[in-house]
């Protein structure tokens, strides 16, 4: 399994990302029907959620996390997917900083992973 | 290993996954032989060989609905797994082959619907959750439970959820996962067949409307980071092979609660097909409830 270059998290944005891909399951379960595809980005986001949680439990302030090309693949489509969402919602400085970060989840992610 | 050797069983021979594929379910189930139920146990379902095919299949029907064989968001270092109210097995012998280093254990309150042969990491112990878990305080990463709301009186809940929390690891994860009676786009069929579900279960005690509580029962025995969620899944064969699947399976769980009623089988039967078709018709969905959350640090 190829791996990506090694995704640099601090703390604040490994609970952010993970924050997304529980927001993103949970859109998933509501509302796309079962399928090998729903099912397959499903199972590597949660794999992934677990290992995010695994290096956050470990207390470091700024920790890296090594992602598979098929890891580092389902996130960006995960990260268009929820730009897309949030940009149906009614405008608020809420929802305007999670656009922003997700924009800027999404650019580091083409980039390679290097830095975020 | 545990210290708890003298509690568990191991078996023979396994039928394989080719052997439950030839047995699954059809729409019409045999003709009717008895059915055994569980004596001395609020267990509404049957505990017999066809009720056994009814348990691999609906494993696989959740596996094609879920995406996996659990929602929790597990580490890959998961080592020791707990799954309670095992049945069949098929969970925990699945999940060995997902964690491979992990050691799983699967109890239940009767042996007699284990396979003959289990991978080396599986091991099974005779235990009632509602009597306690016969493991020590702390001992699991994962503890899952699943589809056990018409086994468990509805005022025990609070103290088996507590018992499943007792048994995880501070950071460790409990898991459930239950059915309720809420179908999207049910017809009239669907729902006397519901509120009929809800009769027989309400004269055992069993209540099941408390899978609508997983979350608070979780939390309420020490769990953090609670996350709740009703998943609704397409029951018909209009939404393809998961709704196919589950359809099969509602309509064998419906027959399995069929001699706990005096409903006449050909009116029963009636009432089943008039539901089938307004499943089909209606694009109708089975909610299920999952809750799961991670035991407290101390």
């Amino acid at each position: 399994m190829s791996t990506a270059p090694p995704l640099s998290l601090t703390r604040e944005q490994a609970r952010r990302l993970q924050g997304y891909v529980q927001t993103y399951r949970r859109y998933a379960f509501a509302s796309l029907m079962p399928g090998t595809e729903r099912n397959t980005t499903l199972r590597i986001l949660q794999a992934l959620q677990g290992k995010l949680i695994d290096v956050m439990d470990q207390k470091t302030a700024l920790f890296t996390c090594t992602l598979t090309r098929e890891e580092m693949t389902t996130l960006k489509t995960m990260t268009t997917e929820l730009l897309l969402l949030y940009a149906k919602e009614p405008a608020s400085d809420q929802r305007n900083a999670v656009l922003a970060d997700l924009a800027a989840l999404k650019a580091r992610l083409r980039e390679g992973g290097n830095q975020l | 290993m545990f210290g708890f050797s003298w509690l568990f069983r191991r078996r023979k021979a396994r039928p394989t996954l080719e052997t439950w594929k030839r047995e699954q379910p059809t729409a019409t189930p045999p003709e009717s032989e008895p059915r055994a139920y569980l004596p001395d146990a609020p267990y509404l379902l049957p505990k017999d060989q066809q009720e056994d095919q009814r348990l691999h299949f609906q494993h696989y029907a959740l596996h094609h609905a879920f995406g996996n064989h659990y929602l929790a968001p597990l580490s890959p270092e998961t080592r020791t797994i707990l799954d309670v109210g095992t049945g069949t097995g098929i969970w925990a012998i699945d999940m060995a082959q997902q964690f491979p280093h992990a050691q799983i254990i699967g109890v239940d309150i009767a042996f007699t619907s284990l396979p003959h042969t289990l991978p080396n990491t599986c091991l099974f112990a005779q235990a009632d959750v509602l009597q306690g878990l016969p493991f020590p305080t702390h001992q699991f990463d994962f503890t899952h439970q699943r589809l056990l709301v018409l086994a468990i009186p509805a005022p025990r809940w609070p103290s088996v959820v507590r018992e499943l929390v007792r048994v995880t690891r501070p950071q460790g994860w409990v898991e459930l996962l239950e059915a309720g009676t809420t179908v999207q786009n049910a017809g009239p069929a669907t729902e006397r067949l519901l509120s009929w579900v809800r009769e027989i279960s309400q004269a055992q005690g069993i209540e099941l409307a408390m899978v609508t509580h997983l979350a608070d029962f979780l939390t309420q025995a020490g769990c953090q980071e609670v996350e709740a969620q009703d998943i609704p899944v397409p029951l018909g064969s209009w939404a393809g092979r998961s709704g196919h699947m589950l359809k099969l399976d509602a309509l064998r769980v419906f027959e399995a609660l069929r001699p706990r009623t005096p409903i006449a089988p050909a009116a029963f039967e009636a009432m089943l097909n008039a539901a089938a078709e307004e499943w089909e018709q209606n694009h109708a969905s089975y909610v299920f409830h999952a809750a799961y959350g991670r035991v407290a640090l101390l």
